[in-house]
């Protein structure tokens, strides 16, 4: 039994490893060499499915399973009722920012890159306020909002993470 | 003679076998290396900083050490390195089944959408025999047709 070449071994695996870098540098599906943001990557699949059907810059309306995946991905929440509500209990590490108030809360956004995805949420189907406060966001220039119409009632009956 | 010529065919479906099957796993990993990126994430395994690079890395070995293979270039050495990921997928694999994980294997890209699970940890099992017997149990054929290229 001869003994293995290790240094081909080598030249192999760092020649192949230089390839797919080199590769990733001028391909179309570039991706950054180091991390993997989880985040852009659930709201990119979800914006995949109707990218053909509606315009880009329109809040997605989304499920309260796809919410959940979001909200797994660790998205940001926006609860847009106003601050009692949201102190009798959101969807846990959600923030608050009162459409009604947006002004006074705007200082919350700062920070908040507009590349990253967000959710707008308020009571359920009887309140619109994460309508308004979605739509608000993209002409803020915020391009991956979601609108979690179901909201708060759906969230709670389904037993999801809360904070009261 | 004819054992010399019957270890001829078993040498060479020994490698090729192994090698287009990687061959084609890698590449349908470098066509969508995003997906390839968020089947590691979910083995939770993985520190995050590591995983867009394995991603980009890992489906390029397969691709070379395959077409090396399947051309008969430094054949023992590039069954080691298949058998090596194998050996890697199969912890990985074992690993999730235990910790209860329903995920997608990525095993090839996840285009195929196949799961983790024990018939995962089977084929990869028998994948592993072809270069171990390249590996480790074949000399003399070998050199000959190192001289014969």
């Amino acid at each position: 039994m001869t003994s293995l070449n290790y240094k081909q071994i080598i030249v192999v695996v760092l020649g192949s490893m230089c390839l797919g870098l080199s590769y990733n540098y001028i391909s179309d599906k570039k991706l950054p060499v180091f991390g993997f943001d989880i985040k852009k990557y659930v709201s990119a699949e979800l914006l995949k499915d109707d990218s053909k059907n509606s315009s880009v810059n329109e809040p997605k309306h989304i499920s309260l399973k796809e919410a959940l995946k979001l909200y797994q991905a660790n998205v940001t929440f926006i609860d847009a009722r106003e601050e009692e509500d949201y102190q009798n209990g959101h969807i846990k590490n959600a923030i608050n920012i009162p459409y009604a108030k947006l002004e006074n809360y705007k200082q919350k956004l700062i920070g908040i890159s507009k590349d990253e995805p967000l959710v707008s949420y308020c009571g359920g189907s009887d309140c619109d306020l994460s309508i308004m406060l979605g739509n608000k966001l993209t002409s803020l220039g915020y391009d991956k909002v979601f609108i979690f119409f179901g909201g708060w009632n759906t969230w709670e009956n389904a037993n999801y993470p809360v904070s009261k | 003679m004819k054992s010399i010529l019957t270890k001829k065919y078993l040498l060479l479906i020994a490698r090729l076998i192994p090698g287009v099957i990687f061959i084609f796993a890698g590449m349908e990993k470098i066509s969508d290396p995003t997906s390839f990126a968020k089947a590691i994430y979910d083995y939770k395994i993985f520190p995050e900083l590591l995983i867009n690079f394995f991603a980009l890395a890992i489906p390029w070995i397969e691709v070379v050490s395959g077409l090396l293979l399947v051309f008969g270039i430094w054949v023992r050495e590039n069954a080691f390195i298949l058998n090596a990921l194998l050996l890697v997928f199969i912890i990985l694999i074992l690993i999730s089944i235990l910790r209860g994980l329903n995920i997608e294997c990525g095993c090839f890209g996840t285009a195929s959408g196949s799961r983790v699970g024990w018939r995962k940890i089977l084929e990869n099992v028998a994948l592993l025999i072809p270069g171990i017997y390249l590996t480790y149990f074949e000399n003399i054929p070998l050199q000959q047709e190192n001289r014969n290229v």
